[in-house]
């Protein structure tokens, strides 16, 4: 027993030794930190006397700026100005943008050396001078850098004030350096919005209409019918992405499908956090329909079939979704529904009921069963708690819901 | 024949010839079952432990890190309500993904059998006027105790319940203490007006120490006020989560996660010492690895505000980790020097549990400046203006836009520049 223990005492000095590699150096200061480049491409938006910037360095840029890799640790700075020209005094909280985010005695503890306190000292307090003051007094400016985690292709940079019994969000885009997919990304889905042939809509009933107009299913590179279209997303860019971010959506690439002869212009799947997130997986394609204003997409979602239990194994074969998409979908809304963006919520008829009994097939293989509805979501300027949500008075989920169930039922009652 | 059976027996769980649950009503969980009424809906939960779990499901969902959760609603309003999943964990499973778990590539009956009990277990909406409907949920599993956040809503109205239930076989801080009964009638100091609060907490102990009290450790820095079941719901709302006293397997299950840099969520944290006793309950929110994590120790006063529970407590960001003959855990986590970084983020946190009203500041350790840190019992440096928070709770929901701040308490200065803010700021 006793020397069990001392073989785990022994293996962890050893490993700790191996982590630490201690010997001696120094740290070069960087030269004073100029936020010129910065400011020049940061991303700005202002209201109520509040403005925010903010732009993230490029890896050499960062490098200059700080001295050490952070990126080699995941940990993406974020350049951020708040000026305040109000009354009030207000506080901006990193825990909106980040709820994971570093602190700046965090961020350069990875790169601390054993033995070598002088090093280390001077690493913190280079760090620490840069980090962004989240305190900003009436009619000032405050400016550094808060230290994230990682965001490849663009950054949702949520930004959320607080003052005595006050709140205020802001959202920005902001572009991740040395990765030109981004910005080809954002440059094309802003191109999209702002593209001619637009069908303006003001009515809701004339919206309903042409939302059942939209096609039922995506299809595949070659035309074969695909998955139904069981979700529609309205909203300005700056609200729907802060509420799928806020819900832990990540811009992922996934196996392309087809609507209005191009692949999705946006896919997207939930980061893990603490526990593996649930599999869901998103593609949505922007239409032609504004309402109010207010860009409409079109989009699917589903799951993967087994979800987190698949086995590789099973993917060899092709992926299959599970059959009851209606579940991935109702999943989606309820997850949005916590994101205090979702103002409106409602049903329309989409690709129309499948059968348990009479699965329709997808081209990879697999089959689904359906309601046959659309979910309709509206999303604006937060926050919305759950007892603010609005409905449209279209199709009622309850009563296909009692269809659904009344056709399993019947359906086993026969197969029995 | 015998290939079959032994193939059965390698991938199924060990020796159980057949799939074979018990009916849900055999299975005496419900007697612990939590029951809240609010207008005409009553909303019970209750938690079966892994071993009722496993009876009711017939498969050990625990070897796959879920558990379930029994929701009933009984609703006598003229509303059709939807219990919505994602509020009780937004990352639970639906029945055919968790049934997947457990499908036998070699029994496709046994299968076929097992996804069919998932589906008969679910929770399954709407709830319709006047209808009781109950079911399970598949979550992912917690140790120690689960909260449950229970909301309903409907076309015009939206209903927020939450539990906080134990499990009885976990062996955490926290089940140590029985709170009722730490203080006797004799002992509670009832306190009405907020002032009086103030010069009390003003009194707590500065810091923590050693068990024999011979050696200060880190600084007390955060007062919570609140009832139970609006308080510690908002810390797991938050991801925070209750850690195993320190014991054999939580030790060894540490060092496998230092080891591997993997999460485990429930490592033990050491012990420290106020009102000669170790912590009554610890938290922690881990994040990246073992090596980042959030420490909170908590310790129940003999104060009451306002009817209200008063809890004095220490919080640290701990940034990495260090070896130490110190600690029963060998290794220990090398703080955040900025202490006040971490209360800060504290109050944060939870400004987006929907639950935390109001905060104020109060006289604790005492200014230590960063030019003459003071030192942990570990040995680890600490500076802070010396100040500990009060946070408020209250049922939620709340929204950002709500919180108070106690403006006449003491107002957190920035060491550096001494400018004077809302919370507090690091220098």
């Amino acid at each position: 027993m006793v020397r069990a223990r001392r073989r785990v005492h022994l293996s962890i000095v050893v490993f700790l030794m191996m982590l630490m590699g201690g010997c001696a150096s120094t740290f070069e200061r960087p030269a004073a930190f100029n936020d010129i480049a910065l400011r020049e491409r940061a991303e700005t938006v202002a209201g109520d006397g509040i403005r925010v910037s903010a732009a993230i360095p490029g890896w050499e840029e960062s490098r200059n700026i700080f001295g050490i890799d952070l990126d080699k640790e995941g940990i993406q700075p974020l350049w951020l100005e708040i000026e305040n020209n109000t009354d009030r005094q207000i506080r901006f909280l990193p825990t909106g943008l980040d709820s994971e985010y570093f602190s700046p005695l965090e961020a350069s503890f990875g790169f601390h050396k054993s033995f070598s306190d002088d090093f280390n000292a001077r690493i913190d307090e280079h760090i620490e001078k840069l980090g962004f003051r989240y305190l900003i007094n009436p009619h000032s400016t405050s400016s550094g850098f808060v230290f994230t985690n990682k965001d490849e292709v663009s950054k949702v940079v949520t930004v959320d004030l607080l003052g005595r019994k006050w709140s205020k969000a802001f959202t920005l885009f902001v572009p991740v350096p040395d990765r030109p997919i981004a910005d080809d990304y954002y440059e094309g889905v802003v191109k999209m919005i702002t593209s001619s042939d637009l069908v303006d809509v003001d009515d809701e009933s004339r919206l309903r209409e042409l939302l059942e107009q939209l096609p039922c299913c995506t299809s595949s590179n070659e035309g074969v019918q695909g998955e139904p279209l069981n979700i529609v997303v309205i909203g300005q860019l700056q609200d729907l992405l802060p509420a799928f971010g806020r819900r832990n959506f990540r811009y992922t690439s996934v196996v392309p499908q087809y609507l209005f002869q191009r692949p999705q212009d946006f896919s997207s799947r939930k980061r893990d956090r603490w526990v593996t997130a649930q599999p869901h997986v998103l593609r949505g394609w922007l239409t032609t329909i504004r309402f109010r204003g207010m860009p409409v997409w079109i989009g699917q979602v589903s799951t993967p079939l087994g979800g987190r239990f698949a086995r590789e194994t099973d993917d060899a074969a092709g992926v299959l979704i599970d059959p009851d998409v209606d579940e991935a979908r109702n999943d989606l809304i309820q997850d949005l529904i916590y994101s205090q963006y979702l103002t409106k919520l409602g049903f329309v008829k989409g690709v129309g009921r499948v059968m348990v009994s009479n699965q329709r097939q997808t081209p990879s293989g697999g089959g689904y069963h359906t309601d046959g509805l659309r979910a309709v979501l509206i999303f604006e300027q937060r926050p919305v708690s759950l007892s603010q949500i609005g409905f449209f008075e279209w199709e009622r989920l309850v009563d296909h819901y009692r269809q659904q169930l009344d056709s399993i039922e019947s359906h086993e009652t026969i197969r029995r | 024949m015998v290939y079959l059976c032994l193939a059965f027996l390698a991938t199924m769980w060990g020796c159980a010839a057949s799939f074979s649950p018990r009916p849900v009503d055999e299975v005496p969980f419900k007697t612990r079952a939590h029951t809240q009424v609010q207008g005409g809906l009553t909303v019970s939960a209750a938690v079966p432990t892994l071993e009722e779990g496993k009876e009711i499901y017939g498969v050990d969902l625990a070897s796959k890190g879920m558990q379930a959760v029994w929701i009933q609603v009984k609703n006598e309003t003229g509303l059709t309500y939807w219990f919505l999943q994602s509020g009780l964990d937004p990352a639970y499973f639906s029945a055919s993904e968790a049934s997947y778990a457990f499908r036998s590539s070699t029994s496709p009956g046994v299968s076929e059998a097992i996804d069919r009990r998932f589906q008969d277990l679910q929770f399954r909406n709407p709830i319709g006027p006047g209808a009781t409907v109950s079911g399970f949920l598949v979550v992912n599993r917690d140790e120690g105790f689960k909260a449950v956040d229970v909301d309903l809503i409907s076309r015009a109205k939206a209903a927020n319940f939450t539990y906080i239930i134990p499990d009885p076989s976990f062996k955490g801080d926290f089940t140590l203490v029985d709170f009722d009964t730490l203080y006797d009638s004799e002992t509670i100091i009832e306190i009405e007006d907020e002032d009086a609060l103030r010069s009390e907490i003003e009194k707590f102990p500065c810091c923590t120490t050693n068990k024999k009290g011979t050696k200060q450790g880190d600084p007390l820095n955060l007062v919570l006020v609140g009832n139970r079941e609006d308080t510690f719901p908002a810390f797991i709302r938050r991801g925070w989560h209750g850690t195993e006293i320190i014991w054999s397997k939580a030790v060894w299950r540490t060092i496998k996660s230092f080891l591997q840099g993997s999460r485990y969520r429930y490592s033990p944290v050491s012990p420290l010492y106020v009102y000669d006793r170790r912590q009554d309950l610890a938290g922690q929110k881990a994040r990246g690895t073992i090596h980042e994590r959030n420490h909170l120790r908590l310790w129940l006063t003999p104060l009451r505000f306002q009817g209200k529970q008063v809890w004095l407590g220490q919080i640290s960001r701990d940034i990495g980790v260090k070896f130490t003959l110190k600690s029963p855990t060998i290794s220990t986590h090398v703080i955040d020097p900025d202490v006040d970084e971490a209360r800060r983020y504290l109050i944060e946190d939870l400004a987006y549990s929907q639950a935390l009203a109001r905060i104020g500041f109060v006289k604790g350790v005492g200014e230590v400046g960063r030019e003459a840190p003071r030192y942990n019992l570990v040995g680890d440096p600490y500076f802070t203006d010396g100040l500990r928070a009060v946070m408020f709770f209250e049922p939620r929901p709340r929204t950002l836009g709500d919180l108070d701040i106690i403006g006449y308490w003491e107002v957190p200065a920035r060491a550096a520049t001494g400018e004077k803010g809302l919370f507090d700021e690091s220098p």
